[in-house]
């Protein structure tokens, strides 16, 4: 970063003919150098709105001039005499010299800190929120296994002895030139997949890594790009099972989830009658973030035990919807900045529906 | 002292000692102002990519219009957009030769290698159509990180989730259709794609070049010790570290917190085309999980990508990085700490009216860009720092010869001149983005050859077209080919060569020099052949591939 003339800033007459005199070679003051450095170097933990203050004293800010002038003998001794500030070391030799000739300023050299950002307001409403939550929903819970299966049947369903290779044996770790290749029936098919099964328990562990696309003779898109992993362990009662699903997997003519072609990063684990449902799941005009949102038959059976969900509107904020623990499947809903949105209700009864039978 | 400095007074230019400064600018006395006409043609290619018209040189010297005049006047010109995009690619570096996901992995380009070089440049340059559509219409340059639209042309139009019109052609103004938030440059493809993030990474790369590029903050050249740290080889513990260690956390401490506004780009595959192509809405709630960290930018709290763009407007590094960014492009050299002064006037005219042609005109307004030569208090380091001579690089001599030839060099799709996987852009001085990053100041061997090849390819060129094929004229205004030496349309020509091409009017002992080159080369040949000589050298002149 250089530096400026002042613009705005008054660095001296000072108290002090010593420190008027160093506050000269000062080139830009608070406005011009003084507060980018502070914000570069500082402001992740010396800051009154920061988060996350590792250690910093609480109060020890250096949002504006005022501060950082009433702190200046501080600042000095840690960055420019014992050098234990900035964590890691790394300034300049001319931005030491441009701190120590700041530091000699006198304290009329304030600026404004700068105004904060102002999140607009909610654009969705409590139905609004509602509605995404249920359109998302309503697909049931989207497991790796069954995914895989779906794309495995398109694959044995079109693919010929040469085209993608590997498709039509076990364990389909398919492969197809990168600029594609066509099936005796018309589709296309580029990229590979590749499948990893171990045995975990006394069950399998699969891992499946896509990367490629296809296409049918109609011109819908086949994708399949990221990871799905499943394992399942037990039967009935007893069963165990993990899911998840990163990446972009769908075609569109699918029917279902599938047919949305939806971006995922969405892991679900649980037993016969229970899951936690963790990530979230991308429809067009519909966006979800699951919440460890909890499934419990022997708590709320048919309904949500607790957990949250969030709901994003168009313009990329967030309503977070945290369940009451009645059952009710309803919940207060919060915006991005604080504000309530009032109470929200999901229809529970696809997610059921898709955890009642499922056996990875 | 450089070569060009020597070079400048080899080449005829004022002598600095006799050149007095301006009464009315506060011009520091090393520096000596180029003549008007040579501003103007320093300006024009600057800003237009393109020569001066024999019209507007007559108009300076007449002394209907000033430079200053002509300077608004190209800054308004349709050829200024297409100049700010190849002048912020040198900074901004996106117009690279490769990309994580290739073009022949669309089926609808696979077929034919010439999509190889449109695709990249589509690309890359997304964030600088972005970045210049902005300049061009005057827009307050925070607009590049605020912008809920972007650019597109025909081939991206087309592939990625965008509303390109279905009949259009060329780069258009576009809208994402895949849900991104609106951030105009930080929303784009382009930019991610050549600034993309490993799986593993967090996105923290790309808050290094939101940094580098939006704040001139450079993380990558801070001297950080890690001499108190322990070793970080194992991966398993780099994000221990980078939660903890102090010697990280110098960095890592702003880094990670505004990482987290990007996980709408963070791909399950980076390798895969529909995972790094759309916006992947529902990641943005990964980014405070994986990284652990709430979102920040610089302690100030946010909560989404959106609210990033007006942080950035907010913050006085941004005001002070497109100050320093654009001077520094137009100088032909970094902004160093000896340029407070004439920066702070630049940063001025920002503050009072924040848009990138306030910005350059203040820089052209500026002595350091106005200098042809140095006074006789000139120090060594002055002669060292300032750049009072330019090289035309390898991008600029191709603008410059297709408007005044019509020539353009391409082979296999590749433009030969701003490209490198089959042309010679950085053999001819040019930035490639990933390698060299700053366009050539001297001049090489191969940027000479480049030029030689160019020039006489050019030349050619408008040979063929104007002269024997009649075409509109270009480069020639009114000779013939029955034209010789001594008539008057032929001296008439060599005159209006010579202040199109340098910007000056001919010494009698260089019009001499010329019609004896002609007269010779016609001899052993023919008058077409002898033109084609003789243009070809002209466009070698020092004078003309020096600005």
């Amino acid at each position: 970063m250089l530096l400026f003339l002042p613009l705005s800033m008054s660095c001296g007459p000072g108290d002090a003919e010593v420190a008027a005199e160093a506050c000269e070679t000062q080139s830009a003051g608070w406005d011009g150098w003084g507060r980018g450095f502070f914000t570069t170097w500082c402001g992740a933990c010396h800051s009154a709105t920061t988060a996350d203050r590792r250690g910093a004293p609480v109060g020890s800010n250096f949002d504006s001039w005022d501060e950082v002038w009433a702190q200046r003998a501080r600042i000095e001794e840690r960055v420019l005499v014992d050098e234990s500030m900035p964590l890691g070391g790394g300034l300049s030799e001319a931005d030491r010299a441009e701190l120590k000739a700041l530091l000699a300023c006198d304290d009329d050299a304030a600026s404004d800190p700068g105004d904060e950002s102002v999140i607009p307001p909610a654009s969705l409403d409590a139905a609004g929120v509602a509605a995404r939550a249920d359109r998302v929903v309503a697909g049931g819970i989207p497991f790796a296994s069954a995914w895989f299966d779906g794309f495995v049947d398109i694959l044995m369903a079109h693919a010929d002895p040469t085209c993608p290779e590997g498709a039509n044996a076990p364990p389909y770790a398919i492969r197809a030139a990168i600029e594609g290749c066509v099936t005796a029936d018309g589709w296309m098919f580029s990229g590979l997949t590749l499948r990893e099964t171990t045995a975990e328990g006394t069950g399998v562990r699969e891992v499946v890594v896509g990367d490629g696309w296809g296409r049918d003779p109609e011109g819908r898109s086949l994708v399949f790009g990221g990871e799905l992993e499943w394992w399942g362990d037990g039967t009935g009662a007893d069963a165990l099972w993990e899911s998840r699903i990163d990446g972009t997997w769908g075609y569109e003519g699918a029917p279902g989830w599938q047919g949305e072609m939806p971006s995922l990063s969405f892991a679900a684990a649980g037993a016969a009658a229970e899951a936690t449902l963790d990530g979230g799941i991308a429809f067009v005009g519909a966006v979800v973030y699951f919440d460890a949102l909890r499934l419990d038959a022997a708590v709320c059976p048919g309904s949500i035990a607790g957990g949250g969900l969030r709901v994003r509107d168009d313009a990329g904020y967030w309503t977070t919807l945290t369940f009451d623990e009645d059952c009710s499947a309803c919940g207060a809903a919060t915006f991005a900045d604080g504000s309530s949105i009032g109470t929200v209700c999901v229809d529970p009864a696809p997610l059921w529906a898709s955890l009642v039978g499922y056996d990875p | 002292m450089t070569a060009w400095v020597l070079l400048a007074g080899a080449l005829g230019c004022p002598d600095p000692a006799k050149i007095e400064a301006p009464a009315e600018a506060a011009v520091p006395e090393v520096l000596s102002p180029l003549p008007d006409a040579r501003l103007a043609r320093r300006l024009s290619l600057d800003l237009r990519g393109v020569l001066p018209s024999l019209a507007e040189l007559d108009s300076l010297e007449a002394g209907q219009v000033d430079t200053s005049t002509l300077r608004d006047s190209y800054l308004d010109d349709p050829r200024f957009e297409e100049r700010f995009v190849q002048l912020l690619g040198q900074a901004w570096r996106t117009q690279v030769d490769e990309f994580l996901v290739r073009y022949v992995e669309y089926p609808e380009l696979a077929g034919d290698e010439a999509n190889e070089y449109p695709f990249e440049r589509a690309v890359g340059e997304e964030p600088l159509r972005l970045a210049a559509r902005v300049a061009a219409e005057d827009l307050p340059w925070a607009t590049i990180v605020t912008g809920d639209w972007s650019m597109a042309n025909e081939v991206t139009g087309h592939l990625w989730p965008v509303d390109y019109p279905a009949d259009a052609t060329g780069w258009q103004k576009v809208h994402y259709t895949d849900g991104r938030p609106s951030a105009g440059i930080l929303a784009t493809n382009g930019l991610w794609w050549r600034y993309f993030s490993t799986v593993s990474n967090y996105n923290r790369g790309r808050v290094a070049a939101i940094a580098r590029l939006l704040l001139c903050e450079d993380y990558l050249s801070r001297e950080v010790s890690v001499a108190g740290g322990s070793s970080v080889a194992d991966a398993a513990d780099i994000e221990d570290h980078l939660r903890g260690n102090p010697y990280c956390l110098g960095c890592h401490s702003s880094i990670d917190p505004i990482a987290t506004a990007l996980f709408g780009f963070w791909p399950a595959n980076e390798y895969s085309i529909e995972e790094i192509e759309r916006y992947h809405p529902e990641r943005e709630p990964l980014g405070p999980i994986l990284l652990d960290v709430a979102p920040s930018w610089f302690g100030t709290p946010f909560t989404s990508l959106a609210d990033l763009g007006p942080l950035i407007e907010e913050d006085p590094r941004f005001a002070t990085c497109a100050a320093e960014t654009m001077a520094s492009l137009l100088w032909r050299r970094e902004a160093t700490l000896e340029d407070g002064a004439e920066l702070a006037d630049v940063r001025a005219a920002w503050m009072a009216e924040p848009r990138m042609k306030a910005v350059m005109r203040a820089v052209t307004d500026g002595a350091k860009y106005r200098a042809g030569g140095f006074t006789a208090a000139a120090s060594a380091p002055d002669l060292e720092r300032e750049r009072v001579v330019r090289q035309l690089d390898a991008p600029l001599l191709a603008s410059v010869l297709d408007d005044l030839t019509g020539f353009s060099w391409s082979w296999e799709g590749f433009d030969q001149l701003r490209s490198d996987t089959w042309g010679f852009r950085v053999l001819g001085g040019g930035v490639d983005g990933l390698y060299e990053t700053r366009s050539l100041d001297v001049p090489s061997l191969t940027w000479l050859l480049v030029v030689q090849r160019a020039a006489e390819s050019a030349a050619a060129a408008a040979v063929d077209a104007e002269l024997l094929g009649g075409g509109d004229r270009r480069a020639f205004v009114a000779v013939t080919l029955d034209d010789v030496p001594g008539d008057e349309a032929f001296t008439d020509e060599l005159v209006a060569l010579h202040r199109r091409l340098y910007g000056s009017r001919p010494e009698p002992s260089w019009t001499a020099e010329v019609e004896a080159l002609w007269s010779a080369s016609a001899a052993e040949a023919d008058a077409a052949e002898a033109w084609r000589t003789t243009l070809a050298a002209l466009l070698q002149d020092p004078l003309f591939v020096s600005y």
